[in-house]
C-alpha cells in the first residue's frame, strides 16, 4: 500500500480491511463544509423566520450577532456549493438508469430493494437532492444579498416585499430536502454516514446500493 | 424606548401572549392632527424634534428648494416636504406637508419585524422602535407603506418618529406640536382630532376647496397621525403621500400563510421521516451479497 | 440712483424667511441647518431664457451696489407684463450679510466668493412719504452669472 492513510485514498480503492473507498478526503471535506455552513444558516435563518424559533439565534451568538453572521456564512455556503459543483457536476447529470429507478420509487421507499434497478454512484433521489440544493442556494444567494444591505438599494424598496418571502420559500424547499437527506443518511441507509465521514463502505453495501458504481470501480 | 407609563398592545416577533405590560382596559387612542392648509413651512417642528430627541444640528447645502434635505434620516425624524404643484386650472399650489411616521393602527413595520420586542405598539396607538432589541435586518422598511424607518449605518439600528412616547407617557403633547407657531399641529384623542379635522375640512369645502378632506387611510386600519389636505382626492401630489397605503400583500403572505405552511411542512417532514423509520426501518444489506 | 430699465431690466423684491430673523440667526446652528446659504429666486422662464440652472452662482447689481447668491429656480415666480413689456421679477431674502457660522467657514476656504454685503446695498434710498418705510419691495437690478 502507499504511504497514504486509509482516509486519503482515491475513490474505489480497497482498504487493508477489505472496504471500498466511497468518498475521497477532498469530497468529504467539501460535503462537511457545505453541511456546517448550511446548518448555521438554517438555525439562524429559522430564528428570523418564526418568533417561536427566535431562541435558535443563540447558535449565532445572539440575535444581533446572528443577523450579522448569517449572510457571511451564507456566502461561504454558496462558495462551498460551487466547490461541490466543480467536483460533482458531471456525476449528478441525469442518465437513462435514473428514470428506471424513479419508476420503482415505491419499492425503494418501502425498502423493497430487490425490486429496485441497480444504481450508479448517485441514485436519482440523491441527484434530485443535489439540484434542489444547487438552485435553492442560488436563489438564496441573490435574495440574500438584496436583504443584506437594503439601505444600499433604496430604489428597489418596492420589490423587497417579494424578495423576503422568496428567500424564505427557497429556504423551506432546501429544508424539506435537508430533512429527508439527514434522515436517509443517518437512519434509513445504514452505512451511509460512515461513507461520508470515514470515507469507506463495505463491499456488500456498495454492491447493494450502488451496484453500477461498484462494478465500474472494481473492473480495473 | 419602552415606556412604563404606556400599556403595550402588540410586540413584534413575539410568540405567545404578551405577559407583563399588557393591561385589561385600553387607554384612549391619541392622535396628532396636521393641518397642511395652515402650515407655513417654518420648520420649528423639525428643530423641536431634534432638540427633544438629542440629535445634533447638521450642515446642509443649498438644493434649489426650501426643503431642508431630500429625505428623513435615522437622526432626522420629521421633514417638511415642499412641492410646487401646477393645478389643472392653471393655478399653482405650493404644498407643504410634514412627513414622519404615521403610527398606523395596523403597522406594517411591526408585522414584518422578526426581532422579539424590537417594535412595540401601545394601546394608545403609538408605534415605537425599541433599539435594544433591533437586529438591523430592515424587514420593517419592507413592511412600511410610507417608507419611513431609517437605518443608522454604523450601529445598524433602525429609527423613526416615536410620537414623543416619552412626553405622551408623562401627559405632555409631542415636541413638534408644542413648537408649532400657527397651531396647525393639534394633539388629543383620535376621536377629538377626527372631529376637528372634519370640521376644518367642511369649512375648506365651503370656501373654495371642493376636494378638501381628512387623510386617515383605512388600508392600514387608520393612522394616529392624520392630515387635513386641500385636495384629499390626490394625496400623491403632497410629495408622494400614498393614496391608498396598505401593508404590502406579499408581506402578509410571508408572515401568515407562508410561515404557517412552512412550519407545518417542517413538522410533518420530521414526523414523516420518523414514522417511515418505525414502519419500514433501515435498509438491510446481506452479509454476502449475491451477484446478479 | 434708481437705475434705468435699459441697464437694469429686472425688478427685484426682498422679503423674509420663517427660518431666519434679521441677521443674527446666521450664528445659530439650528437656523443655518434649515436654510444654509443666500439664494436668489428666479422664475423658470427666466432660468430658461438666461441658461441659469438651480444652484448657479449669480451676481445681482443695482445702481447702488451688488449682491451674490445661488439661483433658486421656482414655479412660484412668473413674468409680469408692465407697460406692455415682459419683465422678469426676482426675489431675494434679506438675511445674509456680515458673518455667521457658515460664512466664517467659507471665508477660510475662499476669500473672494462670499457675499458679506447686505441685500439693502441694492435697494434705493427712497421712502414712503407717509410712513417713511424704505423701498424694499420693488427696485431695478441686472442679473449676471458670477
Amino acid at each position: 500500500m502507499s504511504t497514504q492513510t486509509a482516509a486519503a485514498l482515491p475513490e474505489g480503492a480497497i482498504t487493508p480491511s477489505g472496504e471500498i473507498v466511497r468518498y475521497t478526503y477532498k469530497e468529504r471535506l467539501c460535503h462537511w463544509t457545505n453541511g456546517v455552513t448550511y446548518v448555521f444558516c438554517l438555525c439562524t435563518g429559522l430564528a428570523f423566520y418564526s418568533p417561536y424559533l427566535y431562541w435558535l439565534s443563540v447558535v449565532g451568538g445572539g440575535p444581533m450577532a446572528a443577523r450579522m453572521l448569517h449572510p457571511w456564512v451564507g456566502v461561504f455556503f454558496y462558495l462551498a456549493v460551487v466547490w461541490m459543483h466543480t467536483m460533482w457536476k458531471q456525476q449528478m447529470a441525469s442518465i437513462p438508469e435514473d428514470q428506471q429507478w424513479k419508476d420503482k420509487i415505491k419499492d425503494y421507499v418501502e425498502n423493497n430493494d430487490d425490486a429496485v434497478p441497480p444504481q450508479g454512484r448517485f441514485n436519482a433521489g440523491q441527484k434530485l437532492f443535489y439540484w434542489v440544493m444547487y438552485y435553492g442556494a442560488l436563489v438564496l444567494l441573490i435574495t440574500g444579498i438584496l436583504m443584506w444591505f437594503p439601505e444600499k438599494w433604496r430604489g428597489l424598496h418596492g420589490i423587497m416585499s417579494v424578495v423576503n418571502p422568496l428567500h424564505a420559500a427557497a429556504a423551506l424547499a432546501t429544508i424539506g430536502a435537508f430533512i429527508i437527506h439527514v434522515y436517509m443518511g443517518i437512519l434509513m441507509v445504514s452505512g451511509g454516514f460512515e461513507g461520508i465521514t470515514k470515507g469507506t463502505v463495505t463491499k456488500e453495501w456498495a454492491q447493494h446500493h450502488h451496484r453500477l458504481w461498484y462494478d465500474k470501480m472494481t473492473r480495473r | 424606548m419602552p415606556n412604563e407609563n404606556l400599556t403595550v398592545k402588540a410586540i413584534s416577533g413575539h410568540p405567545g401572549a404578551l405577559g407583563s405590560g399588557a393591561a385589561p382596559e385600553a387607554s384612549y387612542e391619541v392622535c396628532k392632527l396636521i393641518d397642511t392648509t395652515t402650515c407655513i413651512g417654518c420648520k420649528a417642528c423639525e428643530v423641536a424634534c431634534l432638540e427633544w430627541n438629542g440629535y445634533e444640528f447638521r450642515e446642509t447645502t443649498f438644493d434649489n428648494t426650501y426643503q431642508t434635505m431630500p429625505d428623513t434620516e435615522w437622526n432626522y425624524w420629521n421633514l417638511i416636504r415642499f412641492s410646487e404643484h401646477e393645478n389643472s386650472d392653471g393655478t399653482l399650489s405650493w404644498l407643504m406637508r410634514k412627513d414622519q411616521c404615521m403610527h398606523c393602527a395596523d403597522p406594517g413595520c411591526l408585522e414584518a419585524c422578526p426581532a422579539d420586542g424590537a417594535i412595540v405598539q401601545y394601546e394608545n396607538g403609538i408605534v415605537d422602535f425599541n433599539e435594544e432589541h433591533c437586529i438591523g435586518c430592515q424587514y420593517c422598511v419592507t413592511g412600511c407603506p410610507f417608507n419611513i424607518p431609517r437605518l443608522n449605518p454604523s450601529t445598524k439600528k433602525v429609527f423613526k418618529c416615536s410620537l414623543c412616547s416619552d412626553r405622551v407617557g408623562a401627559g405632555l403633547e409631542p415636541a413638534c406640536v408644542k413648537s408649532c407657531p400657527t397651531g396647525c399641529l393639534h394633539f388629543g384623542s383620535k376621536e377629538d382630532m377626527k372631529f376637528e379635522a372634519e370640521k376644518r375640512a367642511t369649512q375648506l369645502r365651503k370656501n373654495g376647496f371642493e376636494h378638501a378632506g381628512v387623510y386617515d387611510p383605512a388600508g392600514v386600519g387608520g393612522t394616529h397621525v392624520i392630515y387635513v389636505l386641500h385636495d384629499a382626492d390626490d394625496p400623491e401630489k403632497y410629495s408622494g403621500l400614498p393614496a391608498n397605503p396598505t401593508v404590502p400583500i406579499m408581506v402578509r403572505f410571508w408572515k401568515h400563510p407562508l410561515k404557517w405552511l412552512g412550519n407545518v411542512a417542517m413538522l410533518l417532514g420530521v414526523a414523516g421521516v420518523m414514522t417511515h423509520y418505525l414502519r419500514f426501518g433501515p435498509k438491510e444489506v446481506d452479509a454476502k451479497e449475491a451477484k446478479r | 440712483m434708481y437705475g434705468t430699465p435699459d441697464k437694469f431690466p429686472y425688478v427685484c423684491t426682498s422679503y423674509r424667511l420663517t427660518e431666519h430673523y434679521h441677521y443674527w440667526t446666521k450664528n445659530n446652528p439650528a437656523n443655518v441647518q434649515l436654510v444654509p446659504e443666500p439664494f436668489i429666486e428666479i422664475s423658470e422662464d427666466m432660468a430658461k431664457a438666461r441658461g441659469i440652472a438651480g444652484g448657479d452662482k449669480l451676481k445681482v447689481s443695482s445702481a447702488r451696489g451688488s449682491y451674490y447668491g445661488k439661483a433658486m429656480v421656482t414655479k412660484r415666480i412668473k413674468a409680469l407684463t408692465i407697460n406692455g413689456n415682459k419683465v422678469f421679477p426676482i426675489g431675494i431674502p434679506i438675511h445674509w450679510a456680515y458673518r455667521g457660522i457658515r460664512e466664517d467657514k467659507l471665508l477660510a476656504e475662499d476669500r473672494n466668493n462670499i457675499n458679506l454685503r447686505p441685500l439693502n446695498t441694492l435697494s434705493p434710498v427712497a421712502i414712503d412719504p407717509n410712513a417713511y418705510t424704505p423701498e424694499f419691495k420693488g427696485f431695478l437690478v441686472k442679473v449676471e452669472k458670477a
